[in-house]
């Protein structure tokens, strides 16, 4: 019980530090939400006429706006990745892993970061996107349900990415290791329908699982049907759990 | 020597990388309260001897205990014990100096975090400069806030791998000062360091590391016949002069290097023996003359002329 008190305490001290990064480097602050508006402004108005045509009058906007929303918190995957590794290159894992403390709850200092960020990300991404006619027939209650699902899929990415942080050499290798997490919602539905690709194409999307997590939102936002909220929760909560454990163990890890 | 009255044992531990041995049977023990100092070159393998104390890495073979501990059967009671300072100083850049105090306390979880954050920034003297960003410091302060971060749980055993790598000599000077006043407070200090003058200073008992062995081990004074002053490198004009210099100088511990044309002589750093050489010599081509620290190599180099004298 006095571990498990600890382990939390442990949890607020290093979720406080996380605080604090984000605090004093307003810049990466600023430049998390700076690209998802560009993807979002790109997306509006250079492919928006065409792809609006293309999809039968429907607005390419409301279309779009999960995909961009995916692709963004990949995007900030990549902040994760160089931050903790930072962390190891600083010597600061080093020092932690030398102190008695629960061990993985380094991690977590991490992934409250970067929740922030992917929190302010969407926050500014959709209010700009509803200040640019985007409209959504959902009721609240789908809104809600959407929003979790893009939190923890913005959970799963930082996994993803504390692992890479962790597997990279340096700081600028981290970066670039998270870079594919930024393209993966391409090869979904979410930019263009997947009937419109070629056929070897057609079946990797239609099963990896951020299109699965991409149905859902689209789903959910849109009012469309053939989706499941349970296997995209199901995907982002495997995906993080066994990239969490990695992590835990790559941080606790005792050479050979 | 007692059980309990003893901090560090370390004994015939091994460590291979792949094929290459990088230790191959090192002993030794540390009273607790002493200033233990293990001396050897880059890559000498100190650095995996302290990975290996501080549960980072795991040995092939041997024992290493901590306040009676097994490094690696019992790690987490061994971690409880000590406090690591490396090569370069871990402290977070984006924080002040009291956060970064007040963070470590608190995930130690001792009792007044914030306290004994001021009371170590007083010690260190870094109370002026509490509020600033660590971003701004200075190297110096920079290792003084990093050792302030090591005390915080009142540790009974400090290793500072290579704590003056890197600074300049203020800092140096500085940082000596503080292992000294450290001693005071009864800490058992385990110091590396690739220079001499370092290990003369600071330690109760130097242990030479070469090669994956301690090759030597003593106080201070009882290996007084290691510890030389200094080196002084000549840089000649010729070949010819370079060759009739080590002709002159025959029987002193030299090196030279024919490309760079320099000649390197290990003295007691006194004046008289540097005015000797430079009386002999005074007739030959020498464009440059540096006096250089002694290092490690130093010491080899006179243990390999004296062994050859014999």
């Amino acid at each position: 019980m006095k571990r498990f008190a600890y382990a939390i305490g442990d949890c607020l001290v290093l979720s406080g530090r996380g605080a604090k990064h984000i605090m004093r480097r307003i810049d990466t602050l600023i430049t998390s939400a700076i690209l998802p508006i560009i993807f979002l402004l790109l997306f509006k108005y250079l492919f928006g006429g065409a792809m609006g045509i293309a999809l039968g009058d429907e607005s390419y906007l409301n279309y779009v706006l999960p995909g961009i929303l995916l692709m963004s918190f990949g995007f900030l995957a990549s902040t994760t990745a160089t931050a903790v590794n930072d962390d190891m290159a600083k010597g600061l894992v080093a020092r932690l892993r030398s102190m008695p403390v629960a061990r993985p709850v380094f991690i977590v200092g991490h992934i409250f970061a970067s929740l922030i960020r992917n929190s302010l990300a969407l926050i500014c991404v959709v209010g700009l996107a509803l200040a640019l006619g985007y409209r959504s027939p959902a009721t609240f209650t789908a809104w809600l349900c959407a929003i979790v699902i893009l939190l923890l899929f913005a959970l799963a990415m930082t996994s993803i990415a504390v692992v890479m942080g962790f597997a990279a050499s340096s700081p600028d290798a981290a970066s670039a290791y998270g870079m594919p997490l930024m393209f993966l919602p391409y090869f979904t539905g979410a930019f263009v329908p997947i009937e419109t690709m070629p056929q070897a194409l057609q079946v990797f999307c239609a099963r990896q699982p951020v299109n699965t997590v991409w149905k859902a939102i689209s789903g959910l936002t849109l009012g469309g049907e053939g989706y499941s909220i349970w296997a995209a929760i199901a995907w982002c909560a495997v995906i993080t759990i066994i990239f969490l454990i990695i992590g835990g163990l790559l941080f606790s890890r005792t050479e050979n | 020597m007692n059980e309990r009255e003893i901090a560090v044992s370390v004994r015939g531990l091994t460590k291979n990388y792949g094929k290459s041995q990088v230790l191959k049977g090192v002993d030794f023990e540390i009273p607790k309260g002493s200033v233990f100092c293990l001396l050897g070159s880059n890559g000498a393998g100190k650095t995996t001897i302290i990975h290996i104390l501080t549960t980072r890495l795991k040995p092939n073979a041997g024992e290493a205990r901590i306040c009676g501990y097994d490094a690696v059967k019992q790690p987490a009671k061994a971690r409880r014990h000590f406090s690591l300072t490396g090569q370069y100083a871990a402290v977070d850049e984006l924080l002040t100096a009291r956060e970064n105090l007040i963070m470590i306390g608190r995930l130690f979880h001792i009792q007044n975090p914030k306290q004994k954050a001021d009371e170590l920034l007083r010690r260190f003297g870094l109370t002026a400069d509490a509020h600033k960003a660590v971003s701004a410091y200075s190297g110096g302060m920079r290792r003084r806030l990093d050792i302030a971060m090591s005390l915080t749980a009142d540790p009974e055993i400090i290793f500072l791998d290579e704590p003056t790598t890197g600074l300049d000599p203020q800092n140096r000077l500085e940082m000596w000062q503080i292992v000294r006043e450290l001693t005071k407070s009864g800490i058992t200090i385990f110091l590396t360091t690739q220079y001499l003058d370092e290990a003369e200073r600071l330690a109760d008992t130097i242990a030479i590391l070469n090669d994956g062995k301690i090759v030597k081990q003593g106080t201070p004074e009882g290996l007084k016949s290691l510890i030389v002053g200094s080196s002084l490198v000549l840089y000649f004009e010729t070949a010819a002069d370079l060759a009739k210099a080590k002709e002159r100088l025959d029987g002193s511990s030299l090196s030279a290097d024919n490309d760079a044309l320099t000649l390197s002589i290990t003295t007691d750093g006194r004046m008289k023996a540097v005015a000797e050489i430079i009386d002999r010599l005074s007739d030959l081509s020498v464009t440059q003359m540096e006096q250089k620290r002694a290092s490690i190599e130093d010491v080899f180099l006179q243990l390999v002329t004296k062994e050859a004298n014999q």
